[in-house]
């Protein structure tokens, strides 16, 4: 069970109701299948000093037991929900971590023109490939679209789900159906990016 | 949009699937708005890569929890230090040896066992550098599912945290720091080690001031991903590797170091950028030609300087320095320059390689204890089977170990012609002080069924001593690794610096090496007929292995040969030996021979600067390499240079003491530069060595007719048992016209039937005064020949034509006159 994805799936609000009884084994297998995504996910959005600063496996960590073990504050509110709902635990938690070690980023001066450097001192990997204009534009893109099409695009492109995964995650029949609905979905993002730029 | 709906699906499909797309194809015929559309989904795509290509992290081991190890091995690990691009690292207590480490865990994918192989391996070759400037590695294994690097705990600000706080270094500051990082890069390379990720937050500065360079191979790619590693430093990536997604080399390396000094001293990188794309973008605008980077024009930075970190960064990785020890040999000379701000931007490589291989040691003594250069000789092995092919085996393996040592810097590597001429029953500091050396290495191979074995001795001249030795065996197919292992584990004996050559594969075709030795024999013999037969045994040698790059540069060597081939218009040799030097140089890029007859062809295409540049090039590949050093000596003496070209034809002699070939090109350097006295003494000095080298008698000839004394020269030249312009020439200046005349009319007869001697003919009318015949001939030796027309500068023969208004239109012709 290396990464969760060769083992049929089992409803993740399922797998919940059994952790949340005590069952060990189905806290794994939530682990199995949500740590790999996450820390994919947090490794492309952290910039390079706040990874040094704090190991972003141990934060993902820490996001995913506190979800697990408190799991009775979750409602899932929709198909794509816990997706969601981990990624905002881990922010906060990130943003707690470096507020306890009494450290702000770098550098974060969006008006210096010499930010040449920023490639070395502060940006994440995804604002090195797309550019910090851009990515802004994608982020407010995505907040336009629906939380069905947000979560499908970000669990494929962002943390890597298969189709299978995405489909459960996000209540589509079959791993086809969540296929054609992340290529509709990512047709929109592209309609709300090119709409951010006029 | 109807009608391309279809095609912007499939390219969203594509992005979501990881599946390759063609944008310019997809772009090709949409309307406005799809195109706008597509930018959108380009991007998109990026993100989608980058996620891709971002390391999973550390494998789940099903638990989910991965607290820091209490111990790893025999370690007990007290505390996390940081965490690195491919793994973490932690502060650690060995109590065995009663000290503290640090410890890099690297997690391996299940499965990876060639990534965790490759990673130890590589730990455990930089375990060997011992060097203040490189990290010590103390240890490097796996257990479970990590590899550990146990390595030296160094501590202190890095470069980049200097940077931060104090803002560039000056001019000497840097020097003094990059001196360091050189001599650091260096000795990792020679123990087979890439840096790959060269940073200023790679490289920490201890309370002493000195620098060690970290985190070894941390940029190398995960399992043949071929796109850069975004969560590295790409700024510091060499083009080639960021965009072309080549493997690393030591020119990449090179570059990043480059790229670090720049930063150093201007607090700037030379090729910046606001994204990754937007880099991608300036280095293909460079790689297509726009202007290399260049550093500001400060009075502070040294013009020098700037041309060496310049040369470093350069974009094309063929012009930049091959290795860090070249680019520490130029920092080292400003380094030590008194006037050093005020030197000229051109300063003699020549004149630095000549220190470096005559005054010995600098490099080393920077490196480990100072040492002289290792002048070592290696003998062709005894032969312990009867086999036909007996001779070859033995003479190839002498061969093949000797231009496997000529690599290294630091090692005076007797040349073949030398070794395979002394007679091998002398004792051993006979041969010793004939050959002028302070080591031997000796042997035996020999084949028993499918197997080949040796036994490799080194042996110290002065007491006889065995300083070293070792077993082999491989199987007979594998016979040239044998040569690389042996030479290699000499030069680790020896502790010799180098570079990748070492690596480099001449051919896996047995059969095809003989015959390139064969050939290469026949090569040194330096006779026109030797030349036809080397030819045809290099040719036979590609049919058996096409891809054999010392064999295609061997045949461009004899079509660069003006009197080589017959019947061949100089213009088809040419077209020839461009090709032949072209192909080896695609082939194995660090081959000096390749270089040196890129550097010829350019120089019979009168691209002066091109020229010396290569033949530099290639004595920074094979600094010990004879036959190069030749080739540029003859170089330097036709553009002039008659001081350079004695230097170099000296070292040639050096390192070839026996060879009367290597002789010869001093004394012919010496008659290019009018010391016909001194050239008369290393021709006898030839002839001792050889009684009958040709290429001996012509030059002695030469060199009488210079002085005047016209039967000594005669008699030389009828020594060579052919006519030839010289002969004639000395008849018409004793003023015996009628010999003369003869001469012309056998050369006349030649040339009808091959169109080889045009050249001959003109000299010969020279000599008789017929200046317009004269020069009827030279006009038709320029259309057949290869290298004729460009010994016009120099060559005293002509010197009865020097004022004629047309023998200046012809210098100007081939750019050897302004």
């Amino acid at each position: 069970m290396t990464q969760g994805r060769d083992v049929p799936l089992e409803s993740t609000i399922h797998l919940i109701a059994r952790a949340r009884g005590g069952d060990n084994a189905a806290l794994e297998q939530l682990f199995a299948r949500h740590e790999a995504q996450l820390r994919r996910w947090a490794r492309g959005r952290l910039p390079h000093w706040a990874r040094q600063l704090a190991d972003t496996d141990d934060l993902v960590q820490d996001a995913l037991l506190q979800t697990f073990k408190r799991i009775e504050g979750f409602e899932p509110r929709g198909p794509g929900a816990l997706q969601a709902y981990l990624r905002q635990v881990l922010f906060n938690r990130l943003r707690d971590e470096l507020r306890k070690r009494g450290r702000q980023p770098p550098g974060t001066d969006l008006d210096d023109p010499a930010a040449a450097n920023a490639i070395e001192s502060g940006d994440s990997p995804l604002e090195q490939a797309i550019g910090r204009e851009n990515l802004e534009r994608y982020e407010a893109a995505l907040s336009r679209l629906k939380q069905e099409e947000r979560e499908a695009i970000v669990g494929r492109i962002e943390m890597g789900y298969t189709y299978q995964e995405l489909a459960e995650a996000v209540g589509k029949p079959s791993a086809d159906a969540a296929r054609k609905a992340t290529q509709r979905a990512l047709i929109r993002l592209a309609e709300e990016m090119h709409r951010g730029r006029e | 949009m109807a009608a391309n709906e279809q095609s912007i699906t499939e390219v969203a499909a594509a992005i979501l699937d990881g599946t390759p797309i063609d944008w310019s194809a997809a772009e090709t015929g949409v309307s406005e708005e799809d195109r706008a559309l597509l930018e959108e989904l380009r991007l998109l795509c990026g993100v989608a890569d980058v996620h891709r290509q971002l390391p999973p992290g550390a494998e789940q081991d099903g638990t989910g929890r991965k607290d820091h190890p209490e111990f790893w091995g025999r370690l007990r690990v007290t505390g996390r230090v940081g965490s690195g691009t491919f793994g973490d690292v932690y502060r650690a207590w060995d109590p065995r040896l009663d000290r503290e480490v640090a410890l890099k865990l690297i997690p391996i994918k299940t499965g990876s066992d060639r990534r965790s192989a490759e990673i130890i391996r590589e730990g455990r070759l930089l375990a060997r550098v011992r060097h203040p400037g490189v990290v010590a590695i103390y240890d490097a294994e796996q257990i479970e599912s990590q590899v550990g690097l146990c390595m030296e705990f160094v501590e202190g600000p890095t470069l980049q945290q200097r940077l931060e706080q104090k803002g560039p270094f000056n001019a000497s500051e840097t020097l003094e720091i990059g001196l360091q990082l050189c001599d650091a890069l260096a000795a990792a390379h020679d123990a087979g080690v890439l840096h790959r990720d060269v940073k200023a937050s790679n490289v920490v500065v201890k309370p002493d001031g000195r620098v060690v360079l970290m985190d070894f191979g941390a940029g190398r790619r995960l399992d043949g991903d071929v796109t850069a590693d975004p969560t590295g430093t790409p700024l510091y990536l060499a083009p080639e590797v960021l965009v072309q997604g080549l493997e690393a080399t030591i020119r990449s390396d090179v570059y990043s170091l480059g790229v670090l000094l720049y930063y150093m001293l201007t607090g700037s990188y030379p090729v910046t950028a606001r994204s990754l794309s937007e880099l991608h973008e300036a280095h293909q605008q460079r790689l297509k030609g726009s202007p290399a980077p260049r550093l500001p024009r400060h009075p502070d930075i040294p013009a020098r300087l700037a041309a060496s970190l310049e040369r470093a960064i350069d974009p094309d990785p063929t012009r930049r320095y091959l290795t860090v020890a070249a680019l520490g040999r130029d920092l080292r000379a400003l380094h030590k320059g008194p006037r050093w701000r005020s030197w000229p931007v051109v300063v003699s490589a020549t004149a630095l390689v000549v220190a470096v291989l005559v005054a010995g040691g600098m490099l080393l003594s920077a490196r480990t204890a100072s040492r002289e250069p290792v002048r070592i000789a290696i003998l062709p092995f005894a032969i312990t089977d009867d086999q036909s092919d007996s001779d070859v085996i033995r003479e190839g393996t002498a061969r093949g170990l000797i231009a496997r040592m000529q690599a290294y810097d630091n090692a005076r590597v007797i040349s073949t012609a030398s070794v395979l001429s002394v007679d091998t029953n002398l004792s051993l500091k006979e041969i010793g002080a004939r050959l002028g050396v302070s080591a031997v290495l000796t042997g035996r191979i020999g084949r028993s069924g499918d197997v080949v074995s040796a036994e490799a001795r080194l042996l110290r001249v002065s007491d006889e001593r065995m300083l070293w030795s070792e077993e082999y065996s491989r199987p007979a197919s594998e016979m040239l690794d044998l040569h690389r292992a042996i030479a290699v584990d000499l030069a680790e004996e020896l502790r010799l610096g180098g570079d990748e050559r070492r690596q480099q594969w001449p051919t896996h075709n047995l059969q095809a090496h003989a015959l390139y030795v064969r050939g290469q024999a026949a090569l040194d013999k330096f006779t026109p007929r030797d030349a036809r037969t080397a030819l045809q045994l290099f040719e036979r040698a590609l049919e058996l292995d096409p891809d054999y790059a010392q064999a295609h540069a061997g045949v461009a060597r004899v079509y660069l040969d003006a009197n080589a081939v017959p019947n061949l218009a100089g213009a088809e040799a040419l077209r020839r030996a461009t090709a032949s030097a072209a192909r080896a140089m695609s082939l194995d890029q660090w081959l000096p021979e390749a270089h040196s007859a890129a550097a010829a062809v350019h120089s019979t295409q009168t691209n002066w600067a091109a020229a010396d540049r290569e033949y530099q090039i290639a004595i920074d590949l094979g600094p010990g390499n004879a036959v190069v050093r030749e080739h540029y000596a003859r170089w330097l003496s036709l553009l002039g240079r008659h001081d350079e070209a004695v230097a170099q034809a000296r070292v040639a002699e050096l390192l070839d003491p026996l060879s009367p070939r290597a002789v010869m090109a001093v004394a012919s350097a010496l008659r290019f530069g009018r010391r016909y006295e001194e050239a008369i003494g290393y021709a006898h000095k030839a002839l001792d060595l050889d009684r009958g080298h040709p290429a001996a008698y012509h030059n002695l000839a030469l060199d009488y007719q210079e002085l005047g004394r016209f039967d000594e020269a005669i008699e030389a030249y009828l020594r060579l048992g052919r006519p030839t312009g010289n002969l004639g020439h000395a008849y018409a200046q004793a003023g015996r016209t009628r010999e003369a005349r003869a001469v012309i009319a056998q050369l006349e007869e030649r040339y009808a039937k091959d169109r080889l001697g045009a050249g001959d003919i003109a000299q010969v009318y020279s000599g008789l005064g017929e200046i317009d015949r004269a020069f009827e001939w030279l006009e038709r030796w320029s259309q057949t020949s290869v290298g004729g027309p460009i010994t016009f500068k120099v060559a005293p023969v002509w010197d009865p034509l020097r004022s004629d208004p047309r023998f200046t239109t012809l210098l100007k012709k081939y750019g050897l006159a302004d």
